[in-house]
Parts: C-alpha cells; structure tokens; sequence
C-alpha cells in the first residue's frame, strides 16, 4: 500500500467514526459539525456560486496584495543585503515586524484606511513583505563570495552583476521567502476580511458564524486550507522543485 | 624604496613593457607582513610559475594582479598603468572551477560573450567547448560534471573573453593525478597556440617545471620572492632530460632550505627532510 491510499484509508476512518459519534450520541448539531453535512454545504456553496464568487475576490486580493509585498519585498531585501547602513538601520526592525503576528496590524489598518478595501490590502502586504524581505537578504548574503569574484573578473558592472549573478544566485532563497510570504499573506487576508462584511472567503466564515451554521463554518475553513495548500504546491511546490533540481540541489 | 621612480618612462615601445609589473609591494593583513617588497616583471606572453610554500603570499600577489586586494605599498602595472581594480583584461582562473550553477555547460563558457550577435556567439561557444572536449557535454549542468570537466568549462570561459592575461590559482590542485595530466597536456597546446600572458600558482615543482618558462620561488616570513629561475627549454619537456632534472633539484633545494628555516623558526624539526 503506497503512502496515499494509507493517508486515504485513515481520513475515510476517521471521517467515519467522527459522522457515527456526533449521529449517534445526540450531540447538539448545530454545534458539532459532521463530514457529511460539511461536503453537502461545500458542494452546495460551489453550485450556487457563492463559494465561487468568494473564492475569486479572495484571489484577487491575495493577488494585489502579494504583487505589492513582491515588489517591495524584493527592493528591501536588496537594500537590506546591499547596504551596511541599511542593514544596521533596519535590519533588526524587520526581523521584529516579520516576528509579529499580521492580525496585529489589523486595528492600525482600520484606523488609517477604515473599513476598506485598502485597510484589507494593507494588512496582506504587512503580513507578507517581511519574510520576502528577509528571504531575498539571506539569498544574497549567503551567495558564496567567490560567485561576486567571477563577476568581477568578468568585469560586469554593479547593475549587472546584480542582474546576472546576485539575483539568479539567490534565486533559490527569493522563492522561499516568496513561497512563505504568500502562506504569511494568504493567512494575513483571511484575518483581514474578518474586519467588515465584505466578499471574499473570510466573510463566508462570518456569515456561517451569524447563522450559527457550523456546517458552513468547517466547510470555509476547509476551502480556506484547500486553497492555500494547492497555490502553496501546485504553484511555488513546482516552481521550486525545478529551479533546485536544474542546480542539483535537493528541495529543502 | 622611491616607487614613483620605479614607473617605467612611459615613452618606451609597448611591446618593450613587461605585460605586468610587480613594483615594491608589501601587503599585510593586521601585525602579518603577507608580502614584503616583492617585485618581479612578467614578459608579454610569458607562462610564469609561482611556487612556494604554503602561506608564503601566492595567492596575497595573484589577488593583487587580478586587482581583488589592494597592495600597502608598491605598484601593479599592466602595460605600465597601475591596475585600479578587476577586470576581464586579467582573467582569474580559481582553484574552484566557479561554474554559476543556474547556467548549462555552454551558458557558462558564453558568460563573458556578449549576447549578440547570436550566432556569432554560438559558433565561438561551439569552438571553445571543442577545444576543451565538452562539445557533448554543452547542454549538462555544472552538477552533472565531473572535477576535470568543470575546470575545463571553467578554463573555456575564461578564454571566451580572449583575455591578455590568466591568471590562475593552483587551478588543478583539487584533480586527480590523471586528470591532472591531461589538463597540463591541454593548457600547454592552448597557450602553446595562442601564448597569453599567464600567471601560474602552484604548489607542484613538476607541474611548474613542465609548464612554465620562469618559475619564481617565493619564501616565506615575509613573504618575497627567493629566485627566479629560467626553464629554457622547448615543449613538451622531457621529464628524464638532465636539464629538466637540473631545474628540479634547483628548485627542491631553495624550497628544502625554505622549510628548513620555517622548521628552526618553529622550533621543531618536523619539517625537515
Ligand atoms: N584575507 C586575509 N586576512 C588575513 N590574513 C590573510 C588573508 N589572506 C591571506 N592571509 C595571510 O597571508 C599569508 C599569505 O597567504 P596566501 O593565501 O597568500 O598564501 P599562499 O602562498 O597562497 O598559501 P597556500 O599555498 O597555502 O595557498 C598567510 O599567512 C595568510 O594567513
Ligand atoms: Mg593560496
């Protein structure tokens, strides 16, 4: 039996005995959800399109948000990994921002933005920029000294040795911090969209909250892991997996 | 030592200049003198050998030619102007091959090319891999080579840029015997045809001695230069010839009486054979 039908075989057990306890022992149902009630509201709120919608504003919040933390991330790890001043400056600062959890920045979003889109925005590139930051500082401040001397002797210009040799070199680092910016993001926007009722997955976990259906509260938090795990594999996992391999290097 | 009046007059012919001069220089690093007032001319199109003991300031000089570390005092010329900094007219060869591992065989050795035109870079990356016998290997990963076949992408890519001068670092020191030889076989017939200016590290006497046309034996606590000795010889050399066994044990002694002194320094006689 191969790893996956062991995992399939101890989820469907599970599942089994988790439906027949809360079935059979006359447990509150609108306290304790069931997998069975779980899949019906997760297929229901996907044929009705509700799922859907949230789904897609959701995803185009993360994308906004993540394309900004990108950007930013990317300028300040360089400045962090290029200059010294900055690095004394700033560099403990942005260990401690990145160590703060980002729904601490939720209140500070609402005062500054209200209850806004861009109160949402900002806690998603709060929660994300940090560790992409650091991501691409480590990359470069770990690149061995002697890749810099190649450039040299090659005579590249300091523009180009950052296009041809930092950044291809750190590469590796800049998608990890990338990959753990977007997971750091993803988190950060499901908090933020708690804020206010607006579209997006984290106002489908409200609504279930108000309409004490608990069902529909297991089935958000399960498209909230769904997605996040698919974009975390499918997109970065695959990503990664070929630029270690194309370098001989094993996936950390 | 007046430095300035070292400068060779800058109204000699060109190619009368020695291609790089070594004037006066000292380099320490804190309390340690690396290198003290050493100073040597290499010729235009000279296979030059450095040889010496370990720590005696090898690398401290060729760092100082290709232009990574400064010198304290003195000067480094290339054709009589002071070497500011590095640059691709000075290539480094290291002791590690130094393949960027995100690019394919032929990538590496096409680092120094320029992108276009296309096809001329192709042809001149098609030609270099063939020289060094990767031409099938030209789609592989640094990962994918061996120790030999990485320093022979490396030694491809440093000529691509048709540099006036190599400078290399013990380049073959971390290569098997075997591996070693072909590589000597394959450097020699290329400088043989193209005679660049090379600077050759190196702890071997026999790789010294079947390469170089001066090898230059350093000593040690401070570093300086000890001798020069002329390898007057053609190529390929012939390693039972009493002229090439002559040079051998010229050098073996100077070093003998180099370790001898580092041993009484030291106060133990290990050293001494
Ligand atoms: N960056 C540095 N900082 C401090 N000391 C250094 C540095 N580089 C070299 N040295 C010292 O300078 C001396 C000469 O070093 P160098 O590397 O030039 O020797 P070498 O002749 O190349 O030795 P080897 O044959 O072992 O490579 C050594 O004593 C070494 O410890
Ligand atoms: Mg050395």
């Amino acid at each position: 039996m191969n790893v996956w039908s062991k995992r399939l075989t101890a989820l469907v057990l599970v599942l089994a005995v988790w439906e027949a306890g809360v079935k059979f022992s006359g447990a509150a149902a609108w306290l304790y959800p069931t997998p069975s009630g779980v899949v019906a509201n997760i297929v229901g709120g996907l044929q009705g399109g509700e799922y859907l919608l949230a789904l897609g504003s959701s995803f185009v919040r993360i994308t906004a948000g993540f394309a900004i933390a990108a950007v930013a991330g990317l300028a300040l790890g360089l400045l962090l990994a290029g200059s010294r001043t900055a690095r004394e400056l700033f560099g403990p600062v942005a260990i401690g921002v990145q160590a703060l959890p980002s729904i601490c920045w939720l209140p500070l979003a609402v005062l500054w933005f209200g209850l806004s889109e861009r109160a949402i925005l900002f806690v998603v590139v709060m929660g994300s920029l940090f560790s992409i930051a650091l991501g691409v500082r480590d990359g470069i401040t770990q690149l061995p000294p002697l890749l810099g001397r190649v450039g040299q002797t090659f005579g590249l210009t300091r523009w180009q040795q950052i296009t041809r040799i930092t950044l291809p070199g750190a590469l590796p680092a800049i998608l990890s911090g990338l990959k753990q910016g977007w997971s750091f993001g993803w988190r950060s926007l499901m908090a933020g969209e708690l804020i206010y009722v607006t579209k997006g997955l984290g106002k489908s976990l409200l609504i279930g909250r108000e309409l004490n259906d608990v069902n529909q509260v297991c089935a958000v938090m399960v498209l909230i892991v769904a997605f996040g795990v698919l974009v975390d594999r499918l997109a970065f996992g695959v990503i990664e997996r070929r630029v270690l391999a194309k370098r001989g290097l094993a996936p950390a | 030592m007046n430095v300035a009046l070292q400068t060779p007059p800058v109204a000699l012919p060109k190619a009368e200049l020695p291609k790089l001069s070594i004037a006066g220089v000292s380099k320490s690093f804190g309390d340690l003198a690396a290198v003290t007032d050493v100073s040597l001319d290499i010729r235009r199109g000279e296979f030059l050998a450095l040889v010496g003991p370990s720590g005696c300031g090898k690398t401290t000089i060729l760092q100082m030619l290709a232009g990574f570390e400064k010198p304290e005092r003195g000067q480094i010329l290339i054709d009589g102007r002071p070497v500011t900094g590095p640059g691709p007219d000075r290539l480094v060869l290291f002791q590690e091959p130094a393949l960027l591992p995100w690019l394919n065989v032929a990538d590496n050795v096409g680092f120094g090319l320029p992108a276009k035109p296309r096809e001329l870079r192709e042809e001149t990356i098609h030609l270099l891999l063939r020289m060094v016998h990767l031409e099938k290997f030209a789609h592989l990963m640094p990962h994918q080579l061996s120790g030999g076949m990485k320093q022979r992408a490396a030694l491809a890519r440093a000529l691509a840029v048709d540099p006036q001068v190599l400078l290399m670092d013990e380049p073959f020191a971390a290569l098997d015997p075997q591996t070693r030889e072909i590589l000597h076989h394959e450097l020699q017939s290329l400088w043989l045809g193209i005679h660049k200016t090379v600077v050759f590290v190196t702890h071997s006497v026999e790789e010294a001695v079947r390469l170089a046309d001066r090898i230059a034996v350093m000593a040690t606590q401070p570093g300086r230069i000890r001798r020069v000795i002329d390898v007057d010889l053609p190529h390929p050399r012939d390693f039972n010839s009493p002229e090439v066994a002559e040079i051998r044990a010229a050098i073996r002694d100077e070093l003998r009486e180099e370790l001898q002194k580092i041993a009484r320094k030291e106060g133990n006689d290990e050293y001494v054979f």
